[in-house]
């Protein structure tokens, strides 16, 4: 963490500078700036002296929350951060969005992207930060007033509480004197004294959530706004020749028919009219120079290029070497399809674009990504852009899109309207309109020597890449986040002394973009079937052969030793079950997880999920066990049942029935075991995605005999019960 | 102009073109909790409560609620159960987008009222129609089974 708290340190001094605070010029925080400062103080008498922290008269306390939530508990996890240190009542803690204003950035990577499962190792340290210097200054306002020494008060439930003469006073009624005292940097609690952080609070956005009262993007109405659907080419690179709207326009309620640049805009009063107004409109298209492949080329073509070495991306000691003495070799190949997000909420965009006013709402996860594009097209500067960034129902990085497609779009509309509208997405344009995870074919292969130890291994992917190019090299180091598409093999954790790991980056137009633990979400498959295939060839069972090759990885083989545990992988399962069994180190985390299944007549069931969990400090152990439970359905909806494929450029899904994923009664019983190693908070949003479906592969070889070797799973004529 | 009576309200809407349920109530009252994610009955996230049935309401045509008790998440909660779904829910941390939570408590809910008991093959049954894309079925099968158990 030191490199990284410097990087932090220097993040905030530049905002300081910038945000242009003479008064707390030495204060490290983000600065609100002085009119907004103001505007917030006018609004309600609020004391506000970080971008993070406002504190009103009411003694309620709002923690302004910088990243997005998706669903992962980001309205509920940094507020807990911050009660913690400020010695908040929890019951008076609520949440707002952030706007997307520097202050607000990711201190990691200096832009407001939520993704990587890092908000809270980014934020940690900060939010706490940002609670300890307002309680600093609540503490020294009563002193004041008391004329004692601020070393002799103590916070509690927010309150300011003088042991000696027994008075107290709430936060609330010391806010205003406490705005006029300088921050100082005060020094952060020791984790025994905690008593927020490691609770299983319940969610700040949960009550809202259960009775529809969250405004999502795709709930915001706005007076006279009107709703747009976007005819696009139907394959990808397509262009419009020429349209005839005059259908469309003909029916009741579509009142304006634009070219875009992504292709034709049907503007309605409503959804329903749009909708009934783009399926009458008649698109000439351009396909000469779109995408025409086809899926089952696509491997055939990855599959050549298994045969060649690519770009190299570790090379550890001498395999040519380990190969020529060894006692076993090994190979095998691996096939991943397309696959869509599909999150819950199709996506949209609102944008108010009428004389003197633009603004912009938007469930996103890269909210000043999106501003700035939008801003090129309207023609308007960012900063002068209004954006509210919404909760978003799900995003799974879809919603961060590194060529902010659907923000462009939306701005192209609302450029040519001239005013209030929604761009909306139907489930049909979500599915069958790219940025996909993408394709992939890896090839492993490995020895071992006389001993029966694995003395090389190998990996070899080819794929498009997801985002190269798109963040700098540096800020991808800093962040921790590896979009390559070797993560998982060029970083894997066992012990071999002879590794090379090579890359074929493939290009074609089908776009692609980051999905939930991005390459790991194949690549982990290949690595943990592969393992439990050469545990096979070297006569041991699964689990021990990973313990001898983790003994230098304490905090692996501590989990992977709580799953076994916890699944009772020693005791023989049930007649007609079989377990399988998978590990991960990533985001800062660790993860093992055994999965227990059954087959019969064709019918799969997965029966039960078993994780264990190290991800240093659980902010809130509930909210990781949640994020592993959905880990695990959405790694299986993937494994089972997941695949956008391509037939002569077209693709051939468009909704739940042919896009399938994991319902109620296909979903496994789990359990997830934290395993408290007390170092620094890890990422947990990706971490319950990857080993899910290499653990049921590696239990269904027990059950069937066969290795998986490519997915979905369905294609092998297994079918869920 | 047709009247619909949603939550207890009578409402004039426009229910011409076929225009479904949903978007009568999304576009027209404002009534935004009941969400779309399919579009084609196979989400569960439009799920409304027709005379108490849980109905997809983004195929149901809005002209077909004429004369009927629609029910939509912005009314289940004056109901016992519903605010026994909605109170569990936030305790047990069910929601997690909770973008397809309104379609989950309105066939929850459901469920509840026509079986206080339900095993899990019930509770599997009545919840099939229900996507979660963030994988909340475990916890809302708790959250139906502790219910049950109150
Ligand atoms: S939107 Fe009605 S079932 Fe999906
Ligand atoms: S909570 Fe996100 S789709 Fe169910």
């Amino acid at each position: 963490m030191a490199d990284q708290s410097g990087l932090t340190r220097r993040s905030f001094l530049q905002v300081s500078a910038t945000a242009g605070g003479g008064l707390l010029a030495a204060w490290y925080l983000p600065l609100l700036s002085p009119p907004a400062q103001a505007a917030a103080a006018a609004q309600q008498q609020a004391f506000q002296p970080n971008a993070f922290v406002r504190i009103t008269a009411d003694n309620w306390t709002t923690v302004i929350v910088a990243p997005a939530e998706l669903g992962q508990g980001t309205m509920t996890a940094p507020p807990m951060l911050v009660a913690e240190e400020l010695d908040a009542d929890w019951n008076l803690v609520r949440f707002e969005q952030a706007p997307p204003t520097l202050p607000y950035s990711n201190p990691r990577i200096v832009t407001q992207l939520t993704a990587g499962s890092f908000v809270i190792v980014s934020r940690y340290q900060q939010q706490r930060e940002a609670g300890a210097a307002v309680r600093d200054m609540l503490v020294q306002a009563a002193a004041r007033q008391w004329n004692v020494s601020p070393a002799t008060l103590q916070t509690r439930n927010s309150t300011v509480i003088d042991p000696v003469s027994g008075r107290s006073a709430t936060y609330g009624s010391l806010a205003a004197a406490a705005a006029v005292l300088p921050p100082l940097l005060p020094k952060l609690k020791d984790p025994k004294d905690f008593t927020i952080i490691g609770q299983p609070k319940a969610r700040l956005d949960g009550a809202q959530k259960a009775n529809g009262s969250t405004q999502y993007g795709i709930d915001v109405y706005l007076p006279g706004m009107l709703t747009a659907l976007i005819a696009r080419p139907p394959r990808f690179g397509g262009r419009v020749v020429s349209y005839d709207a005059s259908a469309a326009m003909a029916l009741p309620g579509v009142v304006e028919v634009h070219q875009i640049p992504g292709g034709v805009a049907v503007v309605g009063t409503d959804f329903w009219a749009a909708k009934q107004g783009r399926a009458a409109l008649k698109v000439k298209w351009d396909l000469s120079t779109a995408e025409n492949i086809t899926s089952a080329d696509l491997y055939t073509s990855y599959g050549k290029l298994m045969a060649f070495p690519g770009t190299v991306r570790r090379y550890d000691g001498d395999v040519a070497l380990a190969r020529a003495t060894a006692a076993q070799s090994l190979q095998a190949d691996y096939s991943f399809p397309y696959l869509a997000h599909a999150p819950m909420e199709p996506l949209n965009v609102v944008i108010d674009y009428s004389p003197g006013n633009c603004e912009i709402w938007c469930g996103t996860q890269w909210p000043d990504a999106d501003r700035l594009a939008a801003s090129t097209v309207l023609g308007v500067p960012a900063d002068l852009i209004k954006f509210h960034t919404m909760l978003s129902g799900g995003g799974f990085g879809r919603r961060g899109s590194v060529d902010n497609d659907f923000i462009l779009d939306a701005a192209h509309v609302a450029k040519a309207v001239r005013g209030k509208v929604k761009v909306m997405w139907t489930r049909e344009d979500d599915i069958t309109g790219g940025h996909y995870r993408p394709a992939a074919v890896c090839r492993l292969t490995a020895t071992l020597d006389q001993a029966g130890k694995l003395s090389s291994f190998t990996g070899r992917v080819a794929a498009q890449s997801v985002a190269y190019g798109a963040l700098p090299e540096l800020a991808v180091k800093v962040l921790g986040i590896d979009i390559r598409a070797t993560e998982g093999l060029e970083n894997m954790p066992y012990a071999v002394p002879n590794v090379e790991v090579d890359v074929h980056t493939v290009t074609n137009q089908v776009k692609v973009l980051w999905m939930r633990s991005v390459a790991n979400s194949f690549n982990i498959f290949a690595l943990e079937t592969f393992v439990d295939e050469l545990a096979q060839a070297a006569g041991q069972d699964p689990y021990q052969f990973r313990r001898g090759l983790l003994r230098n990885n304490a905090r692996l083989l501590g989990v992977l030793d709580a799953a076994a545990q916890a699944a009772g992988w020693t005791t023989p399962p049930a007649a007609g079950v079989s377990r399988g069994i998978a590990a991960l180190a990533g985001y800062g985390s660790y993860i093992a997880q055994v999965v227990e299944a059954s087959v019969s007549g064709g019918q799969l069931g997965v029966l039960r999920g078993v994780s264990a969990v190290d991800c240093g400090i659980a902010v809130n152990p509930d909210l990781v066990k949640a994020q592993i439970e959905s880990g695990i359905v959405f790694g299986l909806s993937s494994a089972l049942m997941g695949a956008i494929t391509l037939q002569d450029g077209v693709v051939q899904q468009s909704n739940f029935h042919d896009y399938p994923v994991l319902r109620m009664h296909q979903a496994p019983q789990t359990e997830t075991v934290i395993v408290n190693s007390g170092e620094s908070p890890g990422g947990v949003g990706e971490l319950g995605v990857p080993c899910v479906a290499p653990a049921l592969a590696n239990a269904l070889y027990g059950l069937t005999g066969k290795r998986v070797r490519s997915l979905p799973m369905s294609n092998q004529s297994l079918s869920l019960s | 102009m047709d009247v619909i009576a949603v939550n207890g309200t009578q409402y004039q809407v426009d229910t011409s073109g076929g225009r479904p349920l949903l978007w009568v109530l999304r576009d027209q009252l404002h009534l935004t909790g009941t969400k779309y994610g399919c579009g084609l009955a196979l989400c569960g996230a439009c799920t409304v409560h027709v005379d108490g049935q849980p109905t997809r309401s983004c195929v149901f045509p809005a002209s077909a609620a004429v004369g009927h008790q629609i029910t939509t998440i912005e009314g289940i909660g004056q109901t016992t159960v519903g605010q026994k779904v909605q109170q569990a829910w936030a305790q047990q941390n069910v929601p997690q987008c909770g973008y397809c939570q309104s379609g989950q408590v309105m066939a929850a809910a459901a469920l509840l009222s026509n079986n206080p008991q339900p095993s899990d093959t019930d509770i599997d049954n009545a919840m099939a129609g229900n996507i979660c894309r963030c994988g909340t079925y475990v916890r809302i099968r708790q959250a139906i089974h502790s219910i049950a158990g109150n």
